[in-house]
């Protein structure tokens, strides 16, 4: 039994994990109006009643019908909304009332039904996705002709063109779909009955619509949606099972794809079958580790570029046995028919892989059928090629040395030996000699061994001495057997070892991956992974390498430890790979003609960079060496994804100590300075307050140390607020204000006396949506600005009004010199002073109050107004009203 | 002696201001640096009010108040600076009479004791009075402006009532909230909102620059009682 496929299995358990804590989903399916929808759906409904689960009637038409109408008696029914739509009442389906009573099984028919404009959804089917996430099961009912997928195909048909329709991912979602099939003629003879129309109705229906034909394509057309349903719940139960046999379902064709010319036509050919037998189709290339020539390459491109732009999908397998891989690949994937070229082999070659590779996919293939194309030799050229197993390297020369040694020392034993054992025996120490060699030497050493010493067996020890005939048949039988068991034991040896050969392979690659891990774990930072990774890809590969990594804006950047720098356009292919998260490059599909292969470098499902290799001109790098290539990288990746991770974590630490060392140095000179200067201002107002009014020295003294602990205050207030805004620290708390809130409060705190100033508030002003506090400081201080510098001889005018939609603003008017003409925003600078001579103030006020106001989505303008004097003015959010 | 009153703040120059100060208005002024130390010596010399600073060393004042609370009956007032609006919140929220933000004058100091005690005495609020032009009679509910009548809805009127039981005191938008709606409505503050709007409409001379019912950016609203000269 095959096991399944992790990345098949894992989609099958996703789709049941959606399902998870979802309603069932049971679509009764039909191919037109009357046959039997509703009432199927009714009778499973009483069984289940009977079996106790609790079944409500939230939706039914049963257009009259007799036995339909008999059939909900004994159900309860929940009563239906009502909406009036213009002046007409219309029912809809009452969700609320379904959700609110959470039976187990809800019957909603009629699926295509719009909804009345209004209702909560627009669509039935939307409200029965509600009712399914809310985890109640549904059963529902559509006619085929209802499916958005097939509408076009049936206003074809019929010549009407449907207007409600239900989109077929809906479908897709439904967890069962029951056929309801019914013979054509049975559905019009039941029309004709008057069963499904009342009599005078069924008569124009039966002409219009219910034609014969109509119904046969209908029917046809429900049969496969319900089909292809099947089809794929089949597919998941054998992804989920594990099973390996092919079950015959709808039919999926396979072609075998290689590089060559002749490919194409069978991968046309299959494409055309499959379209006729209404199925689908992939392109399997099995990778046997036979090296391609350039051509062979090129082909296979050009071969796999088609399958994908003809519609069919494309694997490729390794496998050193082109039939084992060709049909473990069609077992997994539900392959009925197999196209394969026919190859031409000769005798030796069948003889010994057992047969010729169609002879061999027969045997072997069970339930698939196997379609062979003729490779038309004639009219192209060339044969195809069908690369059997392993490589067929050149023959080693280093190797004939040996071979002559082994050849001469069986001669030599046989002949030292022969006067005591006889002739017969000579036989077997060949034979022993040709299947040691095997061990060591390639397979054609050892047939050319085994046929050299039968030769000497023949010549020098089998009478008649010195002739090659054989006098005795005795002699002429032990002669055939000792060549046949000498050239099969020669090969199977071989064979061994070429399998020995793959497995030290993937042992040494095991290992190499297993040493690479251990010496990036011991890497201590992100520097030292990418110089360790870089001098590993090298030693593994052979190749240059290059890691490439990303700045802002896609900008990619070699980093300094590669040992290959690509041209410019190169590093094009780099970000191709970062944007689509694959492979490209030489020896891919995509972007062939670069100078190097690359790789994205993925970490939690997010590119971290790009690596690439680049090998040699004449290199070429097979299917298998890609696989080794992916892991070596990915696990290059793993240790630049814990470097990263650790350095963030770093980051944030640093930041989140910072952050606490400012805070405590803020808290602590907010409090030194304001604490002292707090007592001061208290003790010398009460000074003040206390002194006799005939000192006037006390008098004037008290209020000076006050008013000049006032301004310190101010200064450090100030100094403390900017620094809050410039280290992001600031987090207004945005509520609804009115705005009397921010009035009142602000020309209290700008100590603004009555006579100097002057408010309009705009009738019907919104409200604000602001951090009142924060906007209380800010105004406060642009009146103080504007007190201060402009005089309050002619009172501020305070102007609240709604600006546009959704602004307020405040604006405050002063009848001073006005500000700096060409800049007048020049005022909000920070420590800017309008006339550094005049004392008090740091310049911080009005930069404190944009920064306040642009913490909330607020603004801060300034400007001279024609007929003197400045206007500042505040905009906030409104609340909506 | 006007009565005993216990400063709990951890800084000993504003300690020591305000026992030079408050001793020259006759009151007696118990010391103490530290929450524990505050609440010993409440215990120890049953003061007549607090003042508790918000900022303290050992632990937060927010504490202390609540642990103060569970018996002790007089005003506490709070001592806290700007932008403590949060927590000024949850300490009046807790049992608090009032605050005060640093640097404070020390007739505003005594006023606000002055309306923490008085109603801690008990004196129920007069049936009729007057609020500068305004007189409201509590029993017969109604409010003049002026000698004009105002129409106030029931809300309205429930509203005003409850600030003027608390006249003079900061009253947060929770505290009117269960006032007025109960104690479940505690999350309508834009109802609150609105009602205050209207009565500003309603009373104040200049509904946007008021002057009776005020707002504490942040905390809540508080009646004054405007001076009687």
């Amino acid at each position: 039994m095959e096991r399944p496929h992790p990345d098949s299995l894992l989609s099958v358990v996703k789709q049941a994990e959606r399902r998870e804590g979802r309603g069932n989903l049971k679509v009764f399916l039909g191919m037109v109006a009357g046959v039997g929808k509703t009432f199927s759906m009714l009778q499973r409904a009483h069984q289940l009643k009977s079996q106790g689960v609790d079944v409500v009637i939230g939706w039914v038409d049963t257009h009259g019908r007799k036995e339909t109408e008999g059939l909900t008696a004994g159900l309860p029914i929940l009563a239906r909304k009502t909406v009036s739509h213009r002046g007409v009442s219309l029912e809809e389906l009452d969700v609320d009332a379904i959700l609110a009573r959470r039976p187990k099984v809800v019957i909603v028919d009629e699926l295509a039904h719009t909804n009345a404009p209004g209702q909560r959804h627009a669509k039935r089917y939307l409200d029965v996705l509600e009712l399914l996430n809310a985890g109640i099961d549904v059963f529902t009912a559509i006619n085929v002709q209802h499916l958005e997928s097939r509408i076009d195909t049936i206003a074809e048909i019929t010549g009407v063109k449907v207007q409600e329709t239900v989109p077929d991912s809906f479908l897709d979602q439904a967890d069962e779909i029951v056929l309801i099939d019914l013979p054509p003629e049975d559905l019009l003879q039941r029309m004709k009955e008057g069963r499904i129309y009342p009599p005078d109705r069924a008569e124009l229906a039966i002409s219009n619509f219910f034609t014969r034909g109509n119904l046969a394509a209908l029917r046809e057309i429900a049969l496969r949606v319900a089909g292809t349903r099947a089809d794929r719940d089949v597919r998941d139960y054998k992804t989920l099972h594990g099973i390996g046999d092919v079950w015959r379902n709808s039919p999926r064709l396979m072609v075998a794809v290689f590089g060559s010319p002749f490919s194409e036509s069978s991968i046309r050919w299959t494409r055309q079958l499959a379209e006729a037998m209404k199925g689908t189709w992939v392109g399997a290339y099995i990778d046997t580790g036979y090296p391609l020539g350039v051509e062979e390459k090129r082909l296979l491109e050009k071969n796999t570029q088609m399958v994908r732009e003809l519609g069919g999908e494309f694997l490729a397998v390794q496998d050193s046995d082109f039939v084992d891989g060709l049909l473990r690949v069609a077992r997994q994937q539900n392959v009925t028919q197999l196209i394969v070229g026919r190859s031409r082999r000769n005798f030796w070659q069948n003889l010994f892989s057992g047969g010729s590779t169609l002879d061999r996919l027969q045997k072997s293939a069970g339930a698939i059928d196997i379609y062979s194309l003729s490779s038309e030799k004639d009219k192209k050229g060339a044969a195809l090629k069908i690369p059997s197993r392993g490589p067929s390297t050149p023959y080693p020369w280093e190797e004939s040395g040996w071979l002559l040694l082994a050849f001469l020392l069986a001669a030599l034993l046989a002949s030292a030996i022969q006067p005591y054992v006889g002739y017969e025996s000579i036989g077997i120490v060949f034979l022993m000699t040709v299947t040691v060699s095997g061990l060591f030497l390639s397979r054609v050493s050892v047939l050319t061994l085994a046929a050299a010493l039968s030769f000497v067996h023949n010549y020098f020890f089998i009478p008649p001495l010195h002739t090659l005939t054989i006098g005795n048949p005795k002699d002429a039988m032990m002669f055939a057997m000792y060549f046949l068991a000498a050239a099969t034991v020669g090969h199977l040896t071989h064979r061994l070892q070429a399998q020995k050969r793959r497995i030290q392979n993937r042992e040494d690659r095991a290992l190499t991956l297993y040493h690479l891990a251990r010496r990036i774990s011991e890497c201590q930072d992100l520097e030292e992974v990418t110089r360790i990774g870089a001098r590993e890809l090298e030693r593994i590969f052979q190749a240059k390498t290059c890691f490439v990594f990303f700045e802002m804006g896609n900008q990619p950047k070699p980093h300094p430890h590669s040992s290959y720098f690509p041209s410019d356009r190169e590093l094009g292919v780099a970000v191709w790979v970062k944007e689509n998260r694959s492979v490209a490059g030489r020896f891919t599909e995509t972007l062939p003609a670069s100078s190097g292969i690359y790789f994205p470098v993925q970490s939690r499902g997010s590119i971290i960079g790009v690596v690439g290799l680049f090998f040699p001109p004449e290199f070429t790098l097979d299917y298998e060496r890609q696989n080794f290539a992916h892991a070596v990288v990915g696990q290059v990746a793993l240790g630049l994804e814990r470097e990263l991770l650790h350095e963030g974590r770093k980051r944030l630490e640093m930041v989140g100590e910072a952050e606490k060392l400012y805070r405590s140095l803020f808290d602590s000179v907010s409090h030194e300075l304001k604490t002292p200067l707090t007592t001061i201002k208290i003790a010398s107002q009460e000074l003040h307050a206390q002194a006799s009014p005939s000192s006037a020295v006390a008098l004037e003294l008290s209020a000076q140390i006050s008013e000049q602990a006032e301004r310190l205050l101010d200064v450090v207030n100030h100094l403390l607020n900017m620094s809050r805004i410039e280290s992001g620290t600031l987090k207004p708390v945005i509520q609804a204000e009115g705005v009397a809130d921010i009035l009142g409060p602000a020309l209290l705190l700008a100590s603004l006396n009555p006579g100097e100033f002057k408010v309009t508030v705009e009738e019907g002003v919104r409200d604000l949506k602001c951090d009142a506090a924060l906007v209380v400081q800010a105004l406060s201080n642009v009146l103080r600005n504007a007190k201060t510098y402009a005089g309050v001889k002619k009172p501020l005018e305070i102007q609240v009004s709604n600006r546009g939609l959704n602004r307020v603003e405040i604006s405050v008017r002063d009848f001073g010199p006005g500000l700096p003409e060409a800049r007048p925003e020049i005022i909000f600078n920070k420590f800017y002073r309008v006339n550094p001579l005049h004392s008090g103030g740091i310049g911080l006020g009005l930069s404190i109050a944009k920064g306040f106001l642009e913490s909330q989505n607020g603004e801060l303008h300034a400007s001279n107004m024609a007929d003197g004097g400045a206007r500042v003015t505040i905009v906030l959010p409104a609340e909506h009203s | 002696m006007k009565g005993k009153i216990l400063v709990i703040d951890d800084e000993p120059g504003l300690r020591k201001l305000l026992q030079t100060t408050l001793q020259s208005y006759q009151f007696e002024v118990v010391e103490a640096a530290t929450g524990k130390e505050g609440h010993a010596k409440a215990i120890a010399d049953r003061p007549d009010a607090i003042l508790l600073d918000l900022g303290l060393p050992d632990g937060d004042g927010l504490l202390v108040l609540e642990k103060l609370r569970e018996w002790y009956r007089n005003p506490i007032l709070i001592l806290s600076v700007r932008d403590q609006e949060e927590m000024i919140v949850q300490a009046l929220d807790k049992g608090a009479d009032d605050y005060l933000t640093k640097p404070f004058k020390i007739n505003e100091l005594l006023a606000r004791m002055r309306v923490a005690q008085k109603h801690y005495h008990g004196t129920d609020a007069e049936v009729a009075l007057l609020l500068g032009p305004i007189s409201v009679n509590l029993e017969s509910r109604l409010v003049t402006k002026d000698g004009a009548e105002v129409k106030l809805t029931a809300t309205e009127f429930d509203v005003l009532k409850t600030l003027i039981h608390n006249a003079g005191k900061v009253m947060t938008h929770r505290q009117l909230l269960r006032e007025v709606w109960g104690p479940n409505s505690s999350e309508h503050v834009q109802y609150l909102r609105v009602y205050i709007q209207h009565l500003r409409q309603k009373l104040e001379q200049s509904p946007n620059t008021p002057t009776l019912i005020l707002t504490e950016p942040g905390v809540g609203y508080r009646l004054v009682i405007p001076s009687k000269n």
